[in-house]
């Protein structure tokens, strides 16, 4: 289990992570989401004892990562850019680990085996891409066989096939039982994988809750309708309250109404209807309209398209 | 799984924890080609140069100039330029964290910062100390061979030069550890060390002011010279060491500070 308790960074006058308060429960994979720049990883960074908090704490398991005698048997975490020492092979790398943790070294060839690195396990790590690097860096987590695991954005550079090996890892760990913290600024990643989301933006939690009831709760309902007349129906439609968005090809996504409400507009009003569905909110959406007003770092040639 | 119950806590410095991080600290640096590769040069530079120092001690004695020391020493005078390989690997060894970004692993394996400092000092003062006793001890047959009836030497004086090497380069290593700390860059921290043992004392002779010069003497090379040569004057072996060591104490201390201050 994490704890997290108003867990605070500033940088200077810049505040990075913002009062956090959150736990992560055993058996569950809890997705860490955010723009870019919104405090994820330097969060994971004070959870791991790298990075000191300005004020509030984090624990594990009720202590301390400090306070843990052999920390890689507890917590298994892989921070982004860490993989090893170009000059290392990935043997040497994760023998120093298991040394410091006293983890018998036959676990290494397990990991090295789990990662699908043996072939790769004398080649130096300056010669590797990043997705080897991440095949490494998440060895290395696996190595002390751990409860915990905290992966910042474990996906990145990986191929299909080491998505879905990550992604099935996650579940399992979760599914005996134990604790899988993960981030990632794709939505989509995390869709298919958590159970949990914790959702946040410029260092403040937005929200903490279960991947289905965010899709749920959060996520607009939005019903697609083709009509002939499609700009008539809209104006009819706006005068009941819905938000409208005209689509190319007569076609309009409506908020604000239910189903059967678009269906009696347009009915009592004689307009011919080639389609009313309704839409399943994706998480993406919800993330988006969470996000929006968070979202640190926005490209200026996106601000330009968007008419800013 | 482990449980977490067994996996806890405990604070301070314990005993197989520090044991633990030296091996791993050892894996690490005998792993790097570039590590073993600079003590291997410091190696050979030291015992090249010694020969070579020897053949000048022979021409000038033989032209009438008294410059006739004991073997040993000559080779220890060698250490003026041989112990930058030293410090550029001692420099290299905590830097390399840092640029490849490995600290971080390194930490969250090790998180006690007293430990992971205790190990990497521990590790640097071993080797340190073993290169430098033996190379000197090496580089002791080709000066004698080379310096001839100049360099005669008895066997307190090898013992004395050989020892002398190894306390110096192992403490010139806690030094460079510590300046390693507080820079995080291999350049900046090689730079540091070269003008720690070779700028700031030849910068500083040419400042004919009196206690600049009395200042001088205090500087780690100095010491080390009066350590390993048994001097008198200034002072002696003794209070040569306890200099050497009071400068490792505060470049480490410092370094130690930095780490534990400031984020990994």
């Amino acid at each position: 289990m994490i704890t997290l308790d108003s867990l605070t960074k500033d940088y200077g006058k810049n505040r990075a992570v913002n009062e956090l308060s959150f736990t992560i429960e055993p058996g569950t994979v809890t997705g860490f989401l955010g723009p870019n720049g919104a405090g994820k990883s330097t969060t994971m960074r004070m959870i791991l004892g790298l990075d000191a908090p300005t004020s509030g704490k984090s624990l594990i398991n009720g202590v301390g990562y400090e306070q843990l005698r052999h920390p890689m048997r507890t917590v298994g975490a892989h921070i982004t850019g860490t993989a090893g020492h170009p000059g290392h092979t990935p043997r040497t790398h994760l023998k120093a680990l298991a040394q410091s943790n006293q983890i018998p070294a036959s676990r290494i060839d397990e990991v090295l085996a789990q990662a699908g690195l043996q072939s790769a396990a004398a080649q130096r790590i300056g010669g590797f891409s990043l997705g080897m690097r991440q095949r490494l860096g998440i060895a290395a987590a696996l190595l002390g066989d751990p409860q915990i695991l905290i992966l910042d954005e474990p996906m990145n550079g990986l191929d299909a096939e080491g998505i879905a090996w990550i992604r099935q890892l996650m579940k399992n760990r979760a599914a005996q039982g134990g604790t899988v913290f993960v981030s990632s600024h794709l939505m989509s990643e995390m869709q298919q994988v958590a159970d949990q989301l914790v959702l946040i933006g410029r260092g403040e939690l937005i929200t903490q809750a279960p991947t289905d009831e965010l899709i749920k709760g959060f996520a607009q309902q939005v019903i697609a309708v083709r009509a002939p007349q499609a700009s008539a129906l809209a104006g009819a439609l706006a005068g009941h309250g819905a938000e409208i968005t005209e689509g190319g090809g007569n076609r309009l996504e409506i908020s604000g109404l239910s189903l059967a409400e678009v269906g009696a507009i347009a009915f009592s009003n004689d307009f011919e209807l080639h389609e009313l569905s309704q839409a399943r909110g994706s998480l993406e959406s919800a993330y988006d309209q969470l996000t929006r007003d968070t979202v640190e770092f926005t490209s200026s040639t996106a601000g330009k398209a968007m008419g800013k | 799984m482990s449980s977490p119950a067994i996996n806890q806590a405990t604070s301070g410095l314990s005993a197989p924890a520090l044991m633990a991080a030296t091996r791993a600290e050892t894996t690490k640096f005998f792993g790097l080609r570039s590590l073993t590769g600079l003590f291997l040069a410091g190696f050979v530079a030291t015992i090249a140069l010694s020969w070579v120092l020897g053949i000048s001690a022979k021409a000038s004695g033989d032209n009438g100039f008294d410059t006739a020391m004991p073997a040993p020493l000559l080779a220890f005078a060698t250490l003026q330029f041989g112990q930058l390989f030293f410090a550029a690997a001692s420099a290299l060894h905590i830097t390399n964290e840092y640029s490849s970004g490995t600290i971080a692993s390194s930490l969250q394996a090790v998180p006690r910062r007293g430990v992971f400092l205790g190990a990497k000092a521990l590790l640097l003062f071993i080797v340190n100390f073993l290169a430098g006793a033996v190379m000197i001890l090496l580089a002791t047959i080709p000066t004698a061979l080379s310096a001839g009836e100049y360099g005669t030497f008895s066997f307190p004086d090898m013992v004395s030069a050989a020892l002398g090497a190894g306390t110096y380069l192992a403490l010139l290593s806690l030094m460079v550890l510590g300046l390693g700390l507080l820079c995080r860059n291999s350049a900046g921290t090689i730079v540091c060390a070269i003008m720690l043992v070779i700028g700031l004392p030849q910068i500083l002779q040419l400042i004919p002011i009196e206690w600049i010069q009395e200042v001088i003497q205090y500087l780690p090379t100095n010491a080390a010279t009066f350590m390993a040569t048994g001097a008198s004057e200034p002072y002696g072996p003794l209070v040569a060491l306890m200099v050497l060591i009071a400068w490792s104490v505060a470049l480490l201390g410092a370094g130690c500070i930095s780490l534990k201050r400031r984020d990994a």
